[in-house]
């Protein structure tokens, strides 16, 4: 499983999924975690005969990602729950849901920057 | 009288459906022009509960992402802390979870046959799919000592071994499952009604499969040979796998897929009772997860994606699943454009939708 | 008895859960166990229905759905909630999501544990909910 990520920058990201689609490869997923230095991680991962690549922007709360419909109009869904569970906002959708893919109890429910202190109930010698 | 355009609102409690799913469905005459999913009925935020129950207890919450694909939810979700960790889990272990992937998957087209047949009103033939089923259920049920919810994955192997002699004793078994098997998709593949229903229904090109991301029987019944199990994930590297497609990219060819890929299981629990190594069902774990991993495997239904992160402590800091109705749901919508208004509810079982895996 | 005890008919909606107590229960349905040999039948209308399952914790966004679907049943109605999650949450309780239980939207009659259930329960919680629905007409026709 190839677990390479490379980094890429906001303005890149309408290209680096042109240049995919034209390689012939298919988009996977599009897995929004928080960063480590604070901010978001948006990994874009795409195969091409079951080897994955995966390209990655790091992006403050709330900012603004153009959407790459353009090339793989698919991602749509991922985009909608990206907006509606961390609340980025995606510009060019080929169906925008306008916060209403996924009805949540809390707004944006994902939106928290670090991981809330981790509680142990197991201890160690014990979960062997 | 042309030109009017009507939205008709199609669930989220349809007879249909056995779990809720909205479409907006904008109908001009009897043709729907455009369908609009909604989803979010079985929205439960599971994910967001990794930072308060530790990875070897999520093995359970990740089984319960969906109860028809629970198995291949809970062993995916190991593997990739197994990925992360570096556990070499033993032979023995991998080709168990080979073997209770390959009964879920039996399993789960069985459903899927049945809930098919349902929705086309065929309701004698949805009660001999699931009939059939039950004899399937019953090993589940005998193996590991639940039928659809196992619990018996564990992060470094599993919790159950099968002796050598039920093994042997479920190999027989199999026979009269895939005698009765051949009779019931003899009707699926050839009854001169279903075909009328399904042929040319929910027309899905091999292009646009792709383009869209489409995975599992939705992609193959289109012609895209596209299987992780062709990786060298689990058991399937010894087993030597080959994909099973049908060409004819509409909702017979999804069926036929499914359809084939029964016998296709059977054989490979034949070849894995034959060539399963002895030895121990699990290793000690010790440790915390570090790092990031994807990890992904073939379910019923199509790839499975795990993301998996962790810091060193007990509790994964991240967790993501990208399943894979959530991925045939493009490829749904391009099927119903142009669809007359009565078949929709057969074209959306044609993707076997799992919402409660979709939506998590 | 009347024809509603002798033959009720089910409504079943799935409100957020994970899906092994539906295929549980439509399971209960098919030749095995086969529950159509008590008149039980499993409707898709809920102006026809007598007796309401639900599986699964009831989340934010059908939670409207639920209450409605629950409006449309004419009365003497059962709820059953089905599963342990509809009961009280069950492992997903602790989602932000997920309200806990059934009973937190719409009142309940029968509850059936299990996770996922299994259909010998679910059988048995029919027959239970029987019992409350012919209690029920029986009050109404003293209302009369």
């Amino acid at each position: 499983m190839n677990m390479e990520v490379t980094q890429i920058s906001v303005s890149d990201v309408e290209k680096t999924a042109e240049e995919m689609k034209r390689q012939g490869y298919r988009l996977v997923v599009m897995t929004c975690t928080p960063a480590v230095g604070g901010g978001f991680d948006i990994t874009y991962s795409f195969d091409k005969e079951l080897s994955l690549k995966h390209f990655r922007i790091t992006m403050p709360a709330e900012s603004d990602i153009p959407s790459i419909c353009k090339s793989y109009s698919g991602a749509f869904v991922y985009e909608n729950e990206i907006h509606d569970l961390y609340g980025f906002v995606f510009h060019g959708m080929t169906i925008d849901f306008k916060g209403t893919f996924i009805r949540t109890s809390v707004p944006y429910p994902f939106k928290k920057e670090i991981p809330e202190p981790t509680v142990t109930k197991v201890k160690k010698e014990d979960a062997a | 009288m042309s030109n009017r355009r009507t939205v008709i609102p199609f669930g989220p409690q349809h007879p249909v459906l056995p779990e809720p799913i909205h479409l907006d469905l904008v109908v001009e005459d009897e043709h729907v022009v455009e369908a609009i999913p909604s989803i979010g009925y079985v929205h439960r935020g599971l994910e967001s509960l990794v930072d308060r129950r530790d990875y070897s207890d999520f093995v359970f919450l990740a089984e319960r992402i969906c109860g028809i694909c629970s198995f291949t939810h809970s062993s995916t979700f190991c593997q990739g802390i197994e990925g992360l960790m570096g556990i070499e889990i033993p032979d023995r272990a991998r080709y168990l979870r080979t073997l209770w992937g390959e009964y879920s998957r039996i399993h789960s087209h069985l459903l899927w046959l049945g809930l098919f047949a349902d929705a086309l009103g065929f309701e004698s033939l949805f009660y001999n799919a699931w009939k059939i089923r039950e004899s399937i259920l019953n090993e589940m049920e005998a193996t590991t000592g639940g039928r659809v919810i196992q619990g018996v994955c564990k992060v470094g192997g599993v919790r159950r071994d099968i002796s050598n002699d039920f093994l042997s004793c479920m190999d027989s078994r199999l026979d009269a499952v895939e005698d009765e098997m051949q009779e019931l998709v003899k009707v699926f593949l050839n009854d001169y009604t279903l075909k009328k229903r399904v042929c040319g229904k929910g027309v899905l090109s091999a292009e646009d499969a792709y383009a869209l991301g489409a995975v599992g029987p939705v992609a193959r019944g289109s012609g895209v040979a596209q299987d992780v199990r062709m990786t060298d994930y689990l058991a399937y590297k010894d087993l030597g796998f080959k994909p099973i497609v049908a060409n004819s990219c509409d909702g017979y060819g999804r069926c036929e897929v499914r359809c084939k890929e029964l016998f296709q299981s059977v054989d490979l629990i034949r070849r894995i009772i034959t060539d399963i190594p002895d030895g121990d069902v699990s290793v000690a774990v010790k440790g915390n997860p570090d790092g990031e991993y994807f990890s992904r495997s073939e379910q019923p239904r199509g790839e499975v994606i795990h993301y998996i992160r962790g810091n060193g402590t007990k509790n994964l800091t991240q967790f993501r699943v990208r399943t894979p109705t959530l991925t045939n749901v493009p490829a749904l919508v391009a099927m119903l454009a142009g669809a007359e208004l009565a078949d929709v509810p057969q074209i959306v079982l044609t993707i076997d939708p799992c919402i409660g895996c979709m939506e998590r | 008895m009347t024809s509603a005890a002798k033959s009720p008919w089910l409504l079943h909606y799935n409100a957020s859960s994970c899906n092994g107590c539906d295929i549980e229960i439509l399971a209960a349905l098919t030749p095995l166990y086969d529950v159509e040999r008590f008149g039980i039948i499993n409707t898709g209308n809920p102006a026809h229905a007598d007796i309401f399952v639900v599986t699964g914790g009831v989340n934010e966004q059908n939670k409207e759905v639920l209450k409605n679907l629950y409006d449309q049943i004419p009365e003497p109605k059962v709820v059953m909630a089905v599963g342990i999650c509809a009961s009280s949450g069950g492992v997903f309780r602790d989602c932000y999501n997920v309200s806990g239980g059934v009973d937190t939207i719409i009142p309940v009659d029968v509850y059936v544990p299990g996770c996922s259930v299994r259909p010998e329960a679910l059988i048995e919680g029919v027959v239970k909910a029987i019992g409350v629905l012919e209690e029920k007409r029986a009050k109404m026709e003293a209302e009369k």
